[in-house]
């Protein structure tokens, strides 16, 4: 049966009654899934039990405009008031959870953590410090990188996280997609990395199982310090 | 009956112009890429001969001597796997695109109490800014649902 004549015509009005302009560049889709991984990040401390978690901004708490980065950028960078998460769980240090901030490598080369959780002490000798000074990896709890596609994902992508993970020493890495990935996935077993595939809102099953690595994550925090 | 080769390329085109046109274009770049790709999967062939290839058959041996050999084999991909693969990356652009920042909006009003709007913006280069407002979203949900039906009279149809 050949298709419905209207349809195609149909289904190009719904993509522009469906997302605003702002929302359908492939940087856009990236920085939202982004906050969104930050977001799962917040529910899985809170789930391990963290006692304070609060948003603010350099300059408020509670801010009510909450700016996340769309670039990568230093810690302590006053451009914008930039939002970030204080994470506190009972007798240990405090994290703070940050989106797109510039780390340090063991060769000194900076990386970007798409979505990162790193002790407090450490943000704040950045924030501090006249100069621009950027975090020790190894100060760095949880890093995430994020990746949204709509097509499957070229295996350069997985190498460089493999990049990452060699020159830092971020307790914790994970690399996330929104869909699978076949070869990315092989590879980052083989490598015994952690990784999760078809994160999205509607994956209940798979955002949960996301969620409880996070919350290992910080279990493995508390235990360490 | 399931739409004809030559319906189900038409309508690839058909689609591909229409993400063009409506600001989508890196969807239709990362599809053509990974249908460039094809389809990887392993194989054992044998490795002294040169098979023939024909499109739908089966690899023919000729008969060849030496073992058997594992090796990355990429196959093309048919016109219907090419048109569900942009359906299924349109979605990830449209839909999903739009579910993700729902999701973001509902966790930061009921995490931050005086939240107003959640915004995005760069850190010291010139890229645009944008914001997410959840009564925005919520005006467009009818238009997202529209979409993911629409698309799925599509997949039904091919």
């Amino acid at each position: 049966m050949p298709l419905r004549p209207a349809l195609l015509n149909e289904i190009q009005t719904s993509i522009g009654s469906s997302l605003s302009p702002s929302l359908t560049t492939a940087s856009a889709a990236s920085d939202i899934y982004e906050a969104y991984l930050f977001c799962i990040i917040v529910d899985a401390a809170r789930a391990e039990g963290a006692t304070r978690v609060a948003f603010r901004s350099r300059s408020q708490e509670n801010p009510s405009v909450f700016i996340f980065r769309t670039s990568p950028g230093y810690l302590h960078s006053t451009t914008q008031d930039y939002g970030y998460v204080e994470i506190e769980f009972p007798e240990k240090p405090v994290l703070e959870a940050h989106l797109g901030i510039r780390v340090a490598g063991a060769s000194g080369v900076l990386h970007e953590c798409d979505v990162c959780v790193l002790l407090q002490e450490e943000a704040n000798v950045c924030r501090d410090n006249p100069m621009t000074v950027a975090p020790r990896s190894a100060r760095v709890v949880l890093s995430v990188e994020a990746k949204y596609y709509a097509g499957d994902l070229g295996l350069h992508l997985g190498r460089e996280f493999l990049g990452f993970i060699a020159d830092t020493s971020v307790h914790k890495s994970f690399f996330v997609v929104n869909r699978t990935s076949s070869s990315i996935e092989r590879l980052l077993s083989h490598k015994k990395k952690y990784w999760e595939h078809n994160i999205s809102p509607r994956n209940t099953t798979d955002v949960e199982r996301l969620r409880n690595a996070f919350q290992t994550g910080f279990k493995d925090f508390k235990a360490k310090y | 009956m399931a739409l004809s080769s030559e319906e189900i390329s038409k309508c690839h085109r058909s689609l591909a112009r229409i993400a063009k046109e409506s600001g989508l274009d890196w969807v239709v770049s990362q599809v053509e890429s990974q249908i460039a790709l094809g389809r990887i999967r392993t194989g054992k062939i044998r490795a002294k001969e040169v098979p023939l290839r024909n499109a739908g058959e089966e690899l023919i041996h000729l008969g060849a001597k030496g073992r058997p050999t594992k090796f990355t084999l990429s196959e093309e991909f048919t016109p219907e796997e090419k048109l569900i693969i942009l359906i299924e990356a349109l979605e990830h652009a449209v839909s999903g695109v739009w579910r993700t920042a729902m999701a973001v909006c509902r966790f930061m009003s009921d995490n931050v109490s005086e939240i107003r709007e959640v915004k995005f913006m760069p850190d010291g280069i010139s890229r645009e800014p944008f914001g997410l407002l959840e009564s925005e979203l919520h005006i467009r949900e009818k238009g997202v649902r529209d979409f993911e039906r629409l698309v799925a009279e599509l997949k039904e149809a091919i």
